[in-house]
């Protein structure tokens, strides 16, 4: 839920969104491979997917508040569940970010987080996509270089 | 460093749009070793999905998805002929009852404190029931804080004069009573102490056919229609 709300700042879509995450968690459940990820990761990487989903068809339609807005909600109270089950592995993703320049690190989370696009991290930056592509396209690489290792 | 553009990781963030976008779906259907990339970045990155801030969903969402699933028509009345997928589905509603059941458990949720680094987590233990023989299908998912266990059957038959009971049996133990079970709806109980202490992953659960108002005994006395292993989440 924290996951939809942060993407889509509207509780009631937020609800609508997790409403249709776990419709279609019993439709595809035969998709899911529990020797590959934990139920919790793909439940996460549903809901992210169809939030963000969300937020691009209300674009589409013009009716969304400016994505400014959308560093405004904090990542204050971590979910102590996932968090939990995520503090060990988590470390390594953790240590890999914060090896990146503090400006790609950044856009690197925002697109995580609140599901930004290419061009809208660049519209938020203020800079060419071509530059801020290139930007990421380094950071994302050295981030699996690091993850690998 | 390799000048190659990391399209999966592109594409698992959702970074990309118009042709680019398209470019990578298609290649995420058709080609084995991009999925496969694409499955590495969505596991590597998923640690990060613990930062997302905890939010309750209102109190009703829960009923209102198992209605919706009983619709005619929904795709559980395939699912039902089907174990394997059953067995996946159970355990994926289970954390899904759980996390939901959990976190409006605490309207009123703590200032965040942040976690000590070495203590083990309160867990939550899961186990989802399937019937080899017996349509028996079901999902238990028990939270050591509150002792609470809560039932979400997907299918719980019982003939008239019969009655189905719940049964956790620890590792190198005897069967401890659960209680009956309903066919229908989620079913929230707390647990005693005694009872709750004796929860650990490895233990079993296990659903029993007995007379009307539970074994009178205090043990099984009729076939044993579904297990499942107790597993922490």
């Amino acid at each position: 839920m924290g996951i939809c709300l942060r993407i889509l700042h509207d509780r009631h879509e937020a609800e609508e969104v997790l409403q249709e995450v776990f419709i279609s968690i019993w439709n595809r459940a035969g998709t899911f491979d529990p020797g590959r990820s934990s139920p919790l990761t793909w439940l996460s990487t549903i809901a992210r997917n169809k939030a963000i989903d969300r937020l691009r068809s209300r674009r589409a339609h013009g009716s969304d508040a400016p994505y400014g807005e959308a560093l405004e909600i904090a990542d204050e109270a971590p979910d102590g569940f996932a968090a939990a089950a995520g503090r060990e592995e988590g470390e390594r993703v953790r240590y890999c970010l914060s090896t990146l320049e503090g400006r790609t690190q950044e856009m690197i989370r925002s697109a995580f987080f609140d599901g930004l696009t290419y061009s809208e991290l660049a519209a938020r930056a203020a800079v060419p996509l071509g530059t801020l592509k290139s930007w990421i396209r380094r950071g994302l690489q050295r981030l699996k270089l690091c993850l690998e290792g | 460093m390799s000048e190659e553009i990391p399209l999966a990781a592109e594409y698992v963030l959702r970074l990309l749009e118009g042709e680019e976008l398209l470019d990578a779906r298609r290649r995420a259907a058709e080609d084995p070793a991009f999925a496969a990339e694409v499955a590495w970045w969505e596991e590597r990155l998923a640690p990060l999905f613990a930062e997302f801030a905890e939010e309750a969903p209102s109190p009703d969402l829960w009923p209102r998805i198992l209605r919706r699933l009983d619709e005619p028509g929904a795709a559980v009345v395939v699912l039902k002929k089907q174990v394997a997928r059953w067995r996946a589905a159970t355990a994926v509603a289970a954390v899904a009852a759980a996390v939901l059941l959990g976190l409006q458990l605490r309207p009123d949720a703590p200032a965040p404190v942040p976690l000590p680094p070495v203590t083990t987590p309160a867990p939550l233990l899961v186990a989802s029931l399937v019937g080899e023989e017996a349509p028996e299908a079901l999902t238990v998912a028990f939270r050591a804080a509150g002792r609470e266990l809560v039932i979400t059957p997907a299918r719980v038959e019982a003939p008239s004069g019969r009655a189905r009971q719940l049964w956790l049996i620890p590792e190198g133990g005897q069967p401890i009573s659960l209680g009956l079970i309903a066919s229908e709806g989620v079913q929230r109980r707390v647990l005693p102490a005694a009872v709750a202490s004796r929860f650990a992953s490895g233990a079993t659960i296990a659903v029993s056919d007995e007379p009307t108002g539970g074994s009178p005994t205090g043990q099984p006395t009729g076939a044993v229609l579904a297990t499942g292993g107790l597993n922490t989440v």
